[in-house]
């Protein structure tokens, strides 16, 4: 906890100057004072954060970054076969001689990506989902939410597996198999905050101004109950990089030669006691990446408080 | 014959949730230009009322009789119909002032959208809101700020402004007032008969607060229990018939004073 002084900050950058007549906003430079100053008090968030732009930039910059672009491709080269770290292959070179690092850079576009598109799935599915449940409510509701039971009632690892199982190894499938076991989450979450959001006095308001049910659940509740849902899925992101990492790992994910990390771990994992970088650096990513997004979720979710939103 | 019917009629009203009635009314109406003031407890059945008026009532609930609005019938009307006369032409003003303004639109916004909801030309909608913020005497400045950053005083103008850009022949205010400061409470009745002065502007003023009601309207009706006991004018506080009427009366001892009070 960053005790009384950071929660003042955090109301203060979330209503801005409110006894200002107008509203008036602070500088430039000093907006990004405060949001140094914000990040100062949160070092979890400030780590969460450097790292997720780190793996942006490297995402976008492999083809420049990478000492070996060609080894995240169909490349073998059995001269330079399990070299240990160091010189042109600073983390070394996996059984078909290709550079770890070269691999693990252009595998933030693999893994990180597919988990974004995997996220954003789900959220395309689920939000509208749970919005019309919980803004309609009744029968329809009800039926809406024993599907997402039905849903939820298995482990999403084990659905997971099992969707992409019967679908057949690759990542496509892989992606396809999360999104299906994930999207219930935010149909649940979703409509929840829907039903609450419904029983709000300015959701009455807004019906008794003559507003279309569907317009008010588009302008009036989905932008107030879109907090929680958006620190959920950041917070999800890591779940979700370790999920298709562990598909891949067991063989129902990417394939060789693709520089997935949970393949490149399980490409390792022969080789743990002899050649540990093989293994030992991609699965240093998986963690790395699972660990910043988790703690860029739980910055969000005290920035974005969803008992913060409503308050009057 | 409809310029001499009143705004709204409301005859032989029957509201029932789930076989329990709810609301009995034989008969309510309410002038044009008039302040009619329905007080009663809660739980007398005054919010199921108005809801009825503008068909915004729960799934479960069966209406009979009629409720006549300026020559509409909305008892059973069309969802569009209904659509047209809420807000354009009946007004409700809540009494969660702040959080009956959606939490993530300017003030401003939210006025501008239902003008354009309600199909008010561009041009004319900057005349209107100027006129409207004048009418309410609220500073324009305050169109740019979320309901957070709103008193529940100010709150409770932008709603009447919008009410007033809309042009709005009725206002249904459901304690409009209770959540406000004394103060601020005089204020915003002072507006309510401002307005029938200027605007034309009939209130069906909705309150357990019989002093506030008694300083305002042109008629009282007591309603409890569903059904009106009581009715007459302000008179009718300081020599109530009805035993519910006599137990608001005595509830309130800033009452005996009120309707000298009332100009």
């Amino acid at each position: 906890m960053s005790g009384s002084d950071g929660v003042a900050g955090s109301a203060d950058l979330r209503r801005g100057s409110t006894a200002a007549p107008g509203g008036a906003r602070a500088s430039a430079a000093g907006g990004l004072g405060r949001v140094i100053g914000y990040l100062a008090r949160r070092p979890g968030l400030a780590f969460g954060l450097g790292i997720v732009i780190v793996l942006a930039a490297g995402a976008v910059l492999a083809p420049v970054l990478a000492p070996f672009p060609g080894d995240a491709g169909n490349n073998t080269n059995l001269m330079a076969s399990l070299l240990p770290p160091g010189g042109v292959h600073p983390l070394g070179t996996d059984l078909a001689g290709r550079d770890v690092w070269s691999r693990i850079l252009f595998g933030i576009r693999i893994s990180v990506g597919v988990s974004v598109v995997v996220i954003v799935s789900s959220l395309l599915v689920g939000i509208p989902i749970g919005l019309f449940a919980g803004a309609v409510g009744g029968k329809l509701d009800d039926l809406l939410m024993r599907v997402v039971d039905v849903f939820l009632a298995f482990p999403s690892l084990l659905l997971a597996l099992a969707i992409s199982a019967t679908l057949g190894p690759s990542m496509e499938h892989a992606a396809i198999a999360i999104t299906v076991s994930w999207w219930p989450w935010y149909a649940r979450l979703m409509r929840g905050e829907a039903a609450a959001i419904r029983g709000r006095a300015y959701v009455e308001a807004a019906l008794l101004l003559g507003i279309p049910r569907w317009r008010v659940a588009l302008r009036h509740i989905l932008p107030n109950a879109i907090g929680p849902i958006i620190v959920q899925a950041s917070l999800d992101l890591g779940g979700v990089i370790l999920t298709f990492a562990a598909l891949s790992f067991l063989g129902l994910g990417a394939q060789d030669p693709t520089p997935e990390w949970g393949l490149m771990v399980e490409q390792g994992r022969t080789l743990t006691s002899t050649q540990p970088w093989v293994a030992l650096f991609p699965g240093a990513a998986i963690m790395t990446a699972a660990l910043a997004f988790t703690l860029l979720g739980e910055g969000l979710r005290e920035r974005l408080d969803p008992k913060g939103l409503a308050r009057s | 014959m409809i310029e001499e019917a009143p705004l709204l009629s409301i005859r032989d009203l029957v509201i029932e949730i789930r076989g329990r009635r709810l609301v009995d009314v034989a008969e309510l109406s309410v002038g044009r230009g008039q302040i009619v003031g329905l007080v009663g407890e809660s739980g007398a059945g005054k919010s199921l009322l108005l809801s009825s008026i503008l068909g915004l009532l729960p799934a479960d609930a069966t209406v009979h009789g009629s409720i006549i609005f300026d020559g509409l019938e909305l008892r059973g009307a069309p969802d569009r119909l209904l659509r047209s006369v809420r807000g354009r032409r009946i007004a409700v003003v809540l009494q969660a002032a702040r959080a009956a303004l959606t939490p993530t639109l300017q003030s401003g916004t939210w006025i501008e959208r239902a003008l354009v909801l309600h199909h008010v030309p561009a041009p004319e909608r900057r005349a209107r809101i100027a006129h409207a913020l004048e009418a309410v005497r609220l500073d324009p400045a305050l169109l740019r700020r979320y309901p957070h950053q709103l008193s529940g005083g100010e709150a409770q103008r932008v709603a009447i402004a919008l009410a007033v850009a809309l042009r709005a022949q009725l206002i249904l205010a459901d304690e409009a007032t209770s959540a406000l400061d004394v103060t601020v409470q005089a204020e915003v009745a002072e507006l309510f008969r401002e307005l029938r002065q200027t605007e034309g502007t009939a209130v069906l003023l909705v309150s357990h607060d019989l002093a506030l009601v008694a300083g305002l309207a042109d008629r009282i009706d007591i309603i409890a229990e569903g059904s009106i006991v009581e009715r007459g004018g302000p008179a009718v506080l300081t020599d109530p018939q009805h035993s519910v009427t006599r137990e608001l009366v005595t509830a309130n001892p800033t009452l005996g004073r009120a309707p000298e009070a009332a100009p």
